[in-house]
């Protein structure tokens, strides 16, 4: 009851600082830990702290939902959830300590499961933000199931704060696997992939898989008989359970050795089946094949070209040059329409103005 | 006039059909009403409404040139696709467009190795899993109407099925949906990827209902088929128990491919029908599938069998073969048609509650089936908490339908109050639209009206579908506050029998009402005469005539009920006569009309009062007035949503030598059927000050709050302040306003003129 007290107050106060700023046109930057500055295209405007708006508000596992407030950090609410045997299936990066859930949902990424449980805006239920004229306002809710009126929840995931503050999201959560098995086999990059969807197209537990370097990583997650009986149709040689944990973190935050190639990092997301690219620099494929990260010096036009004339698009996710464009640019047509869902939100244009397009 | 009975306009069907026949072949463009008709409805079937013209086209460059016909003509467009819908979503406009996707069913790839199919809208859910069964692979989703059902209507509604609650959502298993804004230009949401640049505007495309834009090609994800899978019956003897069942099997830790239950009735009328084996004596059944390898199933067979034990399932059986597993689910799939054998017709809910409530809701329904004394057989998406309780009526029967609407709005309305929603698969549609104005507030709502501006600025697709109009939720938050003053008041409820008796005909109409809650009750009659009475009146053997005129340059631009003229850019004209009869009475008549934003003109009825003006000061002196008018009206769907009104206005104020101040109470009621109830209270106040001889200038403020049972929220109620100047001449005199609304729920800009000719 006091935290909650509390917590109507820091509302309050975001409330009156976004419409202060609202008033004198003042841009604004959200930010949680800050531990994802590096993503995006340009951090603009005066610093606000959405950290003080914390908390968890409801967790009952046997609903398969989690209720928090953006400043909860993601650690915590993944160790409540793994104390009662659950997870966030997406398996989020936090790429530092003070990852926030509500940045967590604002830059919308998920980590290696994703291939199989699906992405976080296939987890996200429900949410409370704070539009640009400091109105709370809620969307979606904590069931399964919710069609009434327009899908603005899942429009949060990814959104990068542009639309506004995301303060509250309820969250699907799934059971912890009963069982999970980390596989080694060594393949090349073109076996690699025509193997993963191979895979795909069988009903196997595989729940993340990477290959680099010649290298491929395969996890099976399920119940207990199955990942054994997965085990054996794959074959490779069986990880240690701490090295194949150790394995699938260092591939999520970012910390494995092939991350720490001096060059530009790019996130190439294509159709899985998407033969190697044949780009300049080091490859990381994961998702079954749908995602492959790109060590490289190579110019964004050759890049952006290759992953458009694989019907997918590339993202200079890490260091590089950001003038040629973080994202890869919109058609006309629905960069009309993000501008006219911005005025909407944000009739004043006063968040995190440019950290997705320079004139978004 | 080109109205017909049908209430379409002729010359502007002449004109639609004709340029969207330049642009498609002539067999794709119905206008007569016998090839109309079969597009009245969908499969809510309650609600009909013959389209103004049906458009076929058969390719991506045919929707995208009709659209921009339509755009240019700017006629609403509603698009369909097999017409399976539950809430409404594909009824036709009689002013509008219906663009039928019906002739886009081809499949235009099917990648095996990237497990991807991309397909035209028009093809049905279950054509897509049978061109993939060949690989292995299958769709998803699988909503019970899957054999007729088509993947643009699924990506429309966001539809589930009984296997959602492993396999997601459509939202879940659509990659990529290729569509046509309403300005006729081809746009990408998503991609054949698993993420994309930017918004994920393909949320918000999934489930819009067919208000954002037209589909053209979706590219969905197909899933290897599971090796195997078993199913799990099992009985309870206590419906709650059931319920908590369903808890402990998510709490368990493995995710069932799908989670069912049954109660007793459900069972029994499915069992008539099917066969299944059900066990009917049990007063719940459950439902309980696991798939993966034989292994993954076999493991997840003993820990929900233990689990449903230890639940205390007083039986339990496990499908020992393929045949006997389909046996199972046979009864569930046919829930619906088996209750449609046991009662004339059946009302379907569509709720969503958090699991945890299941006992709850479920004891609630028993009550309200005490209450209305109607029976519900209830089946439920139980593992996601979905309820589809079926209320069994007779629709013949106008009072078993006044109840059934009882009795499904109060379902829904506590399914909000435990924390779930209003619809979960089924969508908004038109029938569950007021609803939506109990799940969110305005601030909201706006938010929604503002996703629809962004892509779709005049609101040409759908438009009345999914998201209300404020004007609207305010209309009906006075119904439901007269529903509780009438539940209150033992002359109220003589009142809803009457109304209930007399219904029969209009059991199309009522049905429009929504799930249960009556409609809005009728557009404010306020909108053709904007005026303060004060201390004018015919004298004996006098006349006069006034002419009312105003307009809306920014307001309101949806109708609130079917037939509704919404004020937006539209003209009021009405001409008042009156007449003195002595005695300080007068009265007068009124012939409303209205112009629509298109320049259609719409005939309003007959309006007839009476004043009685017993205190009022000498002619040039001035003084106190105090008078009551009483005006009863016969007005047509252009102007009120109830065809039979009657107004009680109480007029007092005083008049100075050179000013006049003024206010007048006004109490409005439908008296037809269904509108009934406590009176909206408006109050009307208004100050004018002489400048000079004959010219006055002031203010007129229009406040109207709700009903006198319940107050609406500021907010919701409808205000507006004019600034007026009065010209007063010997014959003739002027009024003229211009007013702007003051809450988020009011028209912003109404300009209004009253000219009086005075012929004494």
């Amino acid at each position: 009851m006091i935290l909650s007290d509390a917590m109507d107050s820091v509302l309050v106060k975001l409330s009156e600082t976004v419409r202060a700023a609202g008033r004198s046109k003042r841009a604004l930057r959200l930010r949680g830990g800050g531990t994802k500055d590096f993503y995006g295209q340009a951090l603009e405007g005066e610093l606000l702290d959405t950290r003080g708006y914390s908390g968890i508000v409801a967790y009952d596992p046997s609903e398969l939902v989690i209720t928090a407030r953006c400043g909860a950090k993601l650690g915590e609410i993944e160790t409540a959830m793994s104390e009662r045997r659950q997870m966030l299936a997406f398996e989020p990066p936090h790429f530092g300590e003070g990852a926030t859930l509500g940045g967590m949902v604002a830059a919308g990424l998920s980590g290696p499961r994703r291939q199989a449980a699906g992405a976080l805006r296939d987890f996200v239920l429900g949410v409370k933000i704070m539009d640009g004229r400091g109105e709370v306002l809620a969307f979606g809710g904590q069931v399964m199931k919710n069609v009434a009126g327009y899908d603005v929840s899942r429009l949060m995931a990814g959104s990068l704060g542009t639309l506004g503050i995301i303060l509250e999201v309820s969250l699907k959560a799934l059971p912890l696997p009963a069982a999970e098995a980390t596989l080694r086999l060594e393949l090349p990059e073109d076996k690699a992939i025509e193997t993963f969807n191979k895979w795909g197209g069988k009903p196997l537990p595989i729940s993340a898989s990477a290959w680099t370097g010649g290298e491929l990583g395969v996890r099976l997650s399920g119940a207990t008989a199955a990942v054994a009986a997965a085990r054996k149709k794959i074959g490779g040689e069986l990880v240690g359970p701490e090295q194949g944990e150790r394995f699938w973190t260092g591939i999520r935050e970012q910390t494995d050795p092939f991350f720490r190639i001096d060059a530009p990092l790019w996130r190439i997301s294509v159709p899985s089946a998407t033969p190697p690219l044949k780009l300049p620099g080091e490859p990381l494929i994961e998702w079954g094949g749908a995602l492959r990260w790109l060590c490289s010096r190579a110019d964004a036009r050759t890049v952006r070209e290759a992953a458009k004339r694989a019907r997918g698009h590339a993202t200079l996710f890490r260091g590089g040059d950001k003038s040629v464009g973080v994202f890869q640019p919109l058609a006309p047509a629905l960069m009309k329409i993000h501008k006219e869902l911005k005025r909407e939100f944000d009739p004043q244009g006063i968040f995190n103005c440019g950290r997705m397009y320079p004139d978004f | 006039m080109n109205i017909a009975a049908t209430g379409i306009n002729f010359l502007r069907q002449t004109e639609v059909a004709g340029r969207l026949r330049q642009l498609l072949p002539a067999d794709a463009v119905l206008h007569a009403e016998e090839d109309t008709r079969s597009y009245e409805c969908d499969g809510l079937s309650a609600y009909r409404q013959l389209p103004m013209v049906v458009a076929l086209p058969s390719s991506e460059d045919e929707v995208r040139q009709a659209l921009a016909a339509c755009h240019g003509l700017k006629v609403p467009v509603v698009v369909r696709g097999a017409g399976t819908g539950l809430s409404g979503g594909a009824l036709p406009m009689g002013d509008g467009v219906l663009l039928s996707l019906a002739k886009m069913r081809r499949i235009l790839a099917l990648d095996p190795v990237a497990r991807t199919a991309r397909v035209q809208p028009g093809v049905t859910n279950l054509a897509i899993s049978d061109a993939a069964a060949p690989y292995g692979l299958f769709y998803a989703p699988d909503p019970s109407s899957q054999i007729a059902c088509s993947i643009g209507g699924n990506v429309a509604e966001n539809s589930g099925g009984v296997h959602c609650l492993k396999y997601g959502l459509t939202v879940h298993n659509v990659l990529r949906v290729r569509a046509v804004t309403v300005e006729g230009e081809v746009v990408e949401f998503g991609s054949e990827a698993l993420d994309s640049p930017g918004l994920d505007l393909l949320a918000l495309m999934i489930g819009s209902e067919g208000m954002l834009a037209v589909a053209t090609e979706i590219t969905v994800k197909l899933l290897p088929k599971p090796e195997t899978a078993r199913v799990i019956l099992a009985s309870f003897d206590d419906v709650e128990k059931a319920g908590n069942a369903v808890a402990d099997v998510i709490a368990a830790g493995v995710v069932p491919s799908g989670l069912e239950m049954m109660d007793r009735p459900a069972a029994r009328a499915v069992e008539e029908f099917v066969h299944a084996g059900y066990d009917l004596e049990a007063a719940a059944l459950l439902l309980c599938e696991v798939d993966g390898t034989p292994e993954e199933v076999e493991e997840g067979i003993a820990g929900m069998t233990e689990v449903l034990r230890r639940a205390g399932a007083t039986a339990i059986r496990a499908s020992g073969s393929e045949a006997e597993r389909q046996k199972f689910w046979a009864g569930r799939k046919a829930a619906f048609p088996a209750v449609g054998r046991i009662s004339p017709d059946y009302y379907c809910m569509d709720g969503t509650i958090p699991r945890r409530k299941l006992g709850e809701i479920l004891k609630f329904i028993a009550a309200m089936e005490k209450k209305y004394d109607l029976r519900c057989p209830n089946v439920f998406h139980a593992g996601d908490g979905n309820l589809h309780p079926l209320i069994l009526f007779d629709a013949n029967d106008p009072d078993q339908l006044e109840r059934t609407e009882r009795f499904a709005g109060e379902v829904l309305e506590k399914c909000i109050e435990v924390g779930g929603t209003i619809t979960g698969e089924h969508g908004v549609g038109v029938e569950k639209i007021n609803q939506m104005c109990v799940q969110f507030a305005t601030a909201e709502i706006e938010r929604f009206q503002g996703v629809k501006r962004a892509f779709d600025s005049e609101g040409l697709l759908n438009p009345g579908k999914n998201i209300p109009t404020l004007h609207r939720c305010a209309e009906f938050g006075r119904m439901r506050a007269r529903r509780k003053a009438a539940a209150s008041g033992a002359a109220e409820i003589l009142d809803v029998r009457l109304c209930e008796r007399v219904r029969a005909r209009w059991i199309v109409s009522v049905l429009l009402l929504g799930a249960g809650l009556c409609r809005a009750p009728y557009a404010l009659a306020i909108l053709d005469e904007i005026q303060v009475y004060t201390d004018d009146l015919d004298y004996r053997g006098g006349s006069g005539l006034e002419l009312h005129v105003n307009t809306t340059p920014s307001g309101r631009r949806t109708p609130d009920y079917p037939g509704d003229v919404p004020p937006y850019h539209g003209v009021r004209i009405t001409p008042e006569f009156s007449w003195g009869l002595g005695n300080d009475l007068d009265w007068g008549l009124y012939l409303p009309t209205a112009t629509d934003a298109q320049g259609h003109y719409h005939w309003g009825g007959v309006k007839l009062r009476t004043k009685w003006l017993p205190v009022h000061g000498v002619e040039g002196k001035g003084g106190w007035y105090f008078g009551i008018n009483n005006e009863l009206s016969n007005l047509t769907k252009a102007f009120s949503d109830s065809r039979w009104n009657d107004e009680v206005r109480v007029i007092g104020g005083y008049r100075g030598t050179d000013w006049l101040i003024g206010v007048n109470p006004i109490f409005e009621w439908g008296l037809s059927p269904g509108f009934r109830g406590s009176p909206d209270v408006t109050l009307a106040w208004k100050a004018v000050h002489d400048v000079a001889q004959g010219f006055a200038l002031g203010a007129e403020y229009y406040e109207d709050i709700g009903t006198l049972a319940n107050r609406l929220p500021r907010d919701q109620q409808n205000r507006t302040l004019y600034a007026v100047m009065e010209i007063e001449r010997k014959s003739w005199s002027l009024n003229f306003g211009i007013g702007h609304g003051v809450t988020p729920a009011t028209d912003n800009w109404t300009v209004k003129a009253i000219f009086g000719i005075s012929f004494n």
